[in-house]
């Protein structure tokens, strides 16, 4: 009995049971830092050089937390269901994909998102390579390189193992320091090279003829990064206690806090251009050539522990992501299945060096589940929605749909998809197809498309195959 | 535990939970305000406003 409860109270916080006032564990706070330490990794400083490169200081600065705002603002409205009723986006969309719609897509998106973590590992161990080169130990990034990848992994795992509580706790005073750190790099980046000097820096113009093209393009790849939260969003803030605090911790994270350290990355991509004559996007080596190498120890906070508190959250909220599809696989299992799996893709290595069509193909998936869930939630269900039926109790199948899938909504994400990449923007060849890319972007458009296909379908005679669940609305 | 045996437990919980959801005694989390929707609004508003003189280049 006593290893029922337990098990009980892990399905709780580590599964997809829904989760109820008195389970809560998070303060604003606690959910603001959680989120920031997910979100602050040297992925920052690589989305930062690159954007630093094409555009100059101000539009980039305007950019990078422009369309962070506007793209996280949005994404995170359904978070206000997660808070009220416990329960995970991938649970609400059972609703709109179907059960096995939700099986394959939350797999096939944590599959896709555990590819961030590869990232992250790998940035790691060059990072760490770097840092220890400059204090006079040289290291064989042949053989270092997947061995200290590896390592941040399995660091990584062992506090997704302690749960939410543990990555509380972690996060406390790791962001508290990185978000201090962020300030002095910024600070001392703009001490080390004159504001004047940075402003001044003309914008390569190699990306795209005209500036509204790179513009654009830059814009691509931040809402891009703001895109790939948004499946991973909604696991934290069903911890939290309010909706008003479940809102704000996640969208000032994701919105604020994350675009901060990508500014910090252009910062220090700009005043590397303008002491050394090149981009670089390596924390490491910027500080060591921009303060000397004794500074380069601070990357040791920024790089190490950001990378390692990263890959804890990120493998704790995706194990959760895919339990709302296959829910009867352990939480720790899980975990243990992630880390062999990221382990392998940091040694081979494939995301790193497709990093740009990997983010663009992804948020390409992303962008039309955001759509759909933004009009599903606040306009054809209007913010109610049958549990009984989503957690299929008996005698509750509104959502049954056909065989387990919502033909509707798995159609108009494959729509959005393909019409997008072949008339929009080809992620893959980054390569414009039309004009609207230039007031929307490719991703924005996939979100914009696939909502707005959603709408459009709800008000033909498809609105009774989407909405059955009227008569079943018990708890609201 | 068997598999069968955790899909029967977590069917128990949840269904355990849904009902003190359902019953008038719940509180649900306390909902966000009309200044927070307007916080929203506003943010979002400023934001795209500076994207736009970016876009018709009166900010360089």
């Amino acid at each position: 009995m006593a290893a029922e409860s337990e098990y009980v109270k892990q399905e709780t916080v580590t599964g997809a049971v829904p989760m109820l006032k008195r389970d809560r564990q998070y303060s604003f706070w606690d959910l603001f830092l959680s989120t920031s330490g997910f979100a602050i990794a040297t992925w920052c400083y690589t989305q930062g050089a690159y954007v630093a490169q094409y555009l100059s200081f101000r539009q980039m600065i305007i950019n990078i937390f422009c369309f962070n705002i506007v793209w996280v603002l949005i994404e995170c409205l359904p978070v206000l269901f997660a808070v009220r009723y416990g329960i995970d986006l991938w649970i609400w969309l059972r609703s709109v994909l179907g059960i096995k719609g939700v099986a394959i897509f939350a797999t096939v998106i944590s599959l896709a998102n555990f590819g961030w973590y590869a990232v992250d590992s790998q940035l790691f161990a060059s990072s760490m390579i770097n840092l220890l080169g400059g204090l006079g130990l040289t290291l064989d990034p042949v053989i270092w390189k997947p061995v200290l990848g590896v390592l941040c992994v399995i660091l990584g795992t062992m506090i997704a193992l302690g749960g939410p509580d543990v990555i509380k706790w972690t996060n406390r005073f790791l962001v508290t320091a990185l978000l201090f750190v962020g300030v002095v790099v910024v600070v001392l980046c703009f001490t080390s090279v004159p504001l004047a000097q940075i402003d001044a820096v003309k914008p390569d113009t190699s990306l795209y003829a005209t500036a509204l093209g790179r513009f654009m393009l830059s814009a691509e790849g931040n809402v891009a990064f703001a895109f790939s939260w948004s499946t991973q969003a909604l696991v934290l803030p069903r911890l939290a206690r309010t909706e008003r605090s479940g809102y704000w911790a996640t969208s000032l994270a994701y919105g604020v806090v994350a675009p901060f350290f990508v500014f910090a990355g252009g910062v220090m991509a700009l005043a590397m251009f303008v002491r050394a004559g090149y981009y670089e996007s390596d924390p490491t080596t910027m500080l060591a050539t921009l303060c000397g190498p004794g500074f380069s120890l601070l990357s040791l906070l920024m790089v190490a522990f950001a990378n390692i508190g990263t890959q804890g959250t990120g493998s704790y909220v995706n194990c959760m992501i895919v339990k709302s599809g296959l829910p009867g696989i352990r939480y720790k299992v899980l975990v243990i299945i992630a880390m062999f799996y990221v382990s392998i893709l940091t040694i081979w290595g494939w995301v790193m060096e497709n990093f740009g069509k990997f983010i663009s193909m992804a948020a390409y998936i992303q962008g039309p589940i955001i759509g759909m869930i933004v009009v599903d939630y606040l306009i054809v269900k209007k913010r109610k929605i049958s549990l009984k039926s989503v957690y299929y109790m008996k005698g509750h199948d509104a959502y049954k749909f056909t065989n387990g899938f919502n033909l509707v909504g798995l159609s108009c994400l494959v729509i959005s998809f393909f019409f997008t990449a072949l008339f929009v923007y080809n992620p893959v060849t980054a390569t414009i197809k039309s004009n609207i890319f230039m007031f929307t972007t490719g991703s924005g458009f996939t979100a914009i498309f696939g909502g707005f296909l959603y709408w459009i379908a709800s008000l033909t005679p498809l609105k009774k195959y989407m909405l059955r669940d009227r008569d079943d609305l018990e708890i609201v | 535990m068997r598999g069968s045996d955790i899909e029967e437990l977590i069917y128990t919980e949840t269904e355990k939970r849904l009902n003190e959801m359902e019953s008038k005694y719940y509180v649900f989390p306390k909902r966000i305000s009309a200044a927070d929707v307007t916080g929203i609004a506003v943010m979002i508003a400023i934001s795209l406003i500076l994207i736009i003189l970016c876009m018709t280049g009166v900010i360089e």
